[in-house]
């Protein structure tokens, strides 16, 4: 009996683990990433591929309009090589999509609804032309006042042609897009799909701490590419961008945002608060920070606000390596809104609710009132009338 | 009181010094040991240079975590009449809908749709195609039948426990397409960005890289009997490769 009770679990466990086996699609291709790839006649890539946790068998296939110019190798072990051959003969200068696709095939025991996974890899293909073309952009680093900046301007051949020269005309306006100066870049070939520099230098003694702006006009065998930079002359300065003016009484947090107008490290930076009618008793100052070459910084810190409410003028000290500057400020000092004033708030509203829901209350008594009275009437009615 | 003197002192002095600077050699010595040759200790004694190389491979990978969905064998109960079970309606979110299981009679009560993770490290779109019974009336027949699916977020799905890990925010960049019940047909369907195209919305981030295919069907009287259909579901995840 005991044994035959013992046959019974067994078969039930059997039949649940059967039931609750983990079924799990996936299917994974890994390999080394070569998009964007750049079309060079004549070229061959071969990158090698994995394909990982596939429970069934796989099926390898290529797409794309580059796909006839692609092979993979037969899978071993579950892996293979995509092998790329792009021809010697010219292609029309655009964008290409290989695709490169690892797709599970269905079993013989197929569920009712099934699902299957793939993936699929698409390499983007650039064919560039032979007309000469190029990408430039420019580099212009921010200095300190009578620094010399160095410009550089980055160039990337987009062409299966050579460029015999290029060069760059670099001109330097204010806010305002007055010239102020112009420089020029040394002279320099770019080979065909290569990458190249070509640098300037100005001296911007006579400029003043400002931000500026610089356009680079490029030139490579007779043709022109603009590319734009925009740097700051900097001076040993510390900027104050915002503060916090609004104060409620008490102990509020006061914050100073700042900027470092310089290309180097300003230490020791601090902010104090003085009011114009206590100039001897700061009201606040912040603890010390370092800034970076143009960093922003928040000088903040606890002030203690017993001031009655309205309106306070006062100036911000600012300190920076042993300088001072100081900006004119305006505080309003607020009444904080009190836990009583919100506790007060909460009655009122509660009040309000209870007097709406009686009035609601008192409206359907009303109603169930004259309804019952209508009744009646009509009862009576009805009686008078059997009468 | 013991007086001790000046010299006493010193003496003791010397003594320390003494120690000290021997201890100091013993210990120098001791460190020599390990080079036999430079005094400095924890300095490089060769200038033989090593190279190393890392390759991190992208991975292109989809999981769906529920291989199959099986209504089973069942029967739309008419004992009560056709006004009372006009048919057998069930989906993967809530099973045998409520009001309806007299009629579904002996099938499964499933509640668990297709979950789709991005388990690569590469974001990617989606897509689907269906192999097989792909239609309604291939699939059910009958008067009126349906077989619909439809896209929800992981972290928006009923059923999402079988995530790897349990997202919180959406896992498609504008929204997965096919938000409400659709048809089901021979089309491919773009679930998740459009095919061909190189923006790949579905996020490989843990936290963001599920979504669950639901499956409905409407099961009418007179549809056919004893017949097994098949519908296969082939869900692909394009990246940049």
């Amino acid at each position: 009996m005991i044994a035959k009770q013992r046959e019974r679990w067994i078969i039930l466990l059997v039949v649940f683990f059967v039931v609750s086996l983990p079924s799990v699609e996936s299917i994974g291709l890994s390999g080394v990433r070569l998009s964007p790839i750049t079309y060079v006649p004549g070229k061959s890539i071969a990158n090698h591929y994995y394909v990982t946790d596939a429970s069934t068998p796989i099926a390898i296939s290529l797409g794309g309009n580059f796909e006839k110019y692609a092979t993979t190798t037969p899978i071993i072990d579950n892996q293979f090589d995509l092998i790329i051959n792009f021809p010697e003969e010219p292609i029309l200068p655009g964008i290409y999509f290989l695709t490169l696709n690892a797709a599970e095939v269905a079993g013989a025991d197929s569920a009712s609804i099934g699902a299957l996974t793939s993936v699929t890899k698409q390499f983007t293909i650039e064919v560039y032309s032979i007309e000469k073309n190029i990408i430039a952009s420019l580099s212009a680093p921010s200095v300190n006042e009578n620094g010399t900046i160095h410009f550089v301007v980055n160039l990337q051949s987009r062409t299966y042609s050579d460029i015999d020269a290029v060069s760059a005309k670099i001109v330097i306006s204010n806010v305002a897009n007055v010239t102020l100066a112009e420089v020029y870049t040394n002279n320099r070939s770019l080979p065909s799909l290569t990458e190249e520099t070509i640098t300037a230098s100005f001296n911007t003694t006579g400029l003043r701490p400002a931000s500026y702006f610089a356009r680079a006009y490029i030139s490579y065998d007779h043709r022109q590419k603009i590319a734009d930079a925009a740097f700051r002359i900097g001076n040993m300065d510390l900027i104050l961008l915002n503060y916090t003016s609004d104060l409620e009484q008490g102990f509020p947090l006061f914050q100073a945002h700042v900027f470092n107008n310089w290309g180097n490290s300003l230490r020791n930076v601090y902010a104090t608060i003085i009011l114009q009618d206590q100039p001897l008793h700061p009201w606040l100052q912040t603890p010390n920070i370092n800034l970076d070459p143009w960093q922003e910084g928040v000088l903040e810190g606890i002030v203690k606000v017993d001031l009655p409410a309205g309106k306070y003028n006062g100036t911000i000290q600012l300190v920076f390596e042993g300088e001072h500057k100081e900006e004119p400020a305006e505080f309003i000092v607020t009444e904080p809104v009190s836990i009583d004033k919100i506790k007060s708030d909460h009655e009122l509203s509660r009040k309000n609710m209870i007097i709406q829901a009686l009035a609601i209350g008192m409206l359907i008594l009303i109603a169930l009132i004259l309804f019952l009275l209508k009744r009646n009437n009509r009862k009576h009615t009805l009686k008078k009338n059997e009468l | 009181m013991i007086n001790i003197s000046n010299k006493t002192i010193a003496v003791l002095l010397l003594l320390v010094l003494a120690i000290t600077v021997s201890g100091t050699f013993v210990s120098i010595s001791r460190l020599l040991s390990f080079q036999e040759s430079d005094w400095i200790t924890g300095a490089a004694v060769n200038t033989t240079t090593g190279t190393s190389t890392i390759t991190v491979l992208s991975i292109t990978q989809i999981t769906n975590r529920v291989s199959n969905i099986s209504f089973g064998t069942g029967y739309v109960n008419e004992t009560n009449g056709t006004a009372v079970c006009p048919s057998c309606n069930m989906d993967t979110i809530t099973g045998i809908l409520a009001g309806n299981r007299s009629c579904c009679a002996l099938f499964n009560n499933v509640t668990q749709g297709f979950l789709l993770e991005n388990t690569g490290t590469e974001n990617m779109s989606v897509n689907v195609s269906c192999s097989g019974s792909c239609n309604s009336s291939n699939f059910i027949n009958g008067t009126s039948p349906l077989f619909q699916f439809k896209m929800t977020n992981g972290s928006d799905a009923l059923n999402n426990s079988a995530d790897s890990v349990v997202d919180t925010s959406p896992s498609c960049g504008n929204g997965w397409n096919y938000s409400e019940w659709t048809n089901v047909n021979a089309s491919n369907f773009d679930l998740c960005g459009t095919s061909g195209a190189t923006l790949y919305p579905f996020e490989k981030n843990s936290s963001a890289d599920a979504a669950v295919f639901d499956i409905k069907v409407k099961i009418p009287p007179d549809s056919r009997t004893n017949a097994l259909q098949t519908a296969t579901f082939t869900f692909s995840g394009t990246s940049a490769g």
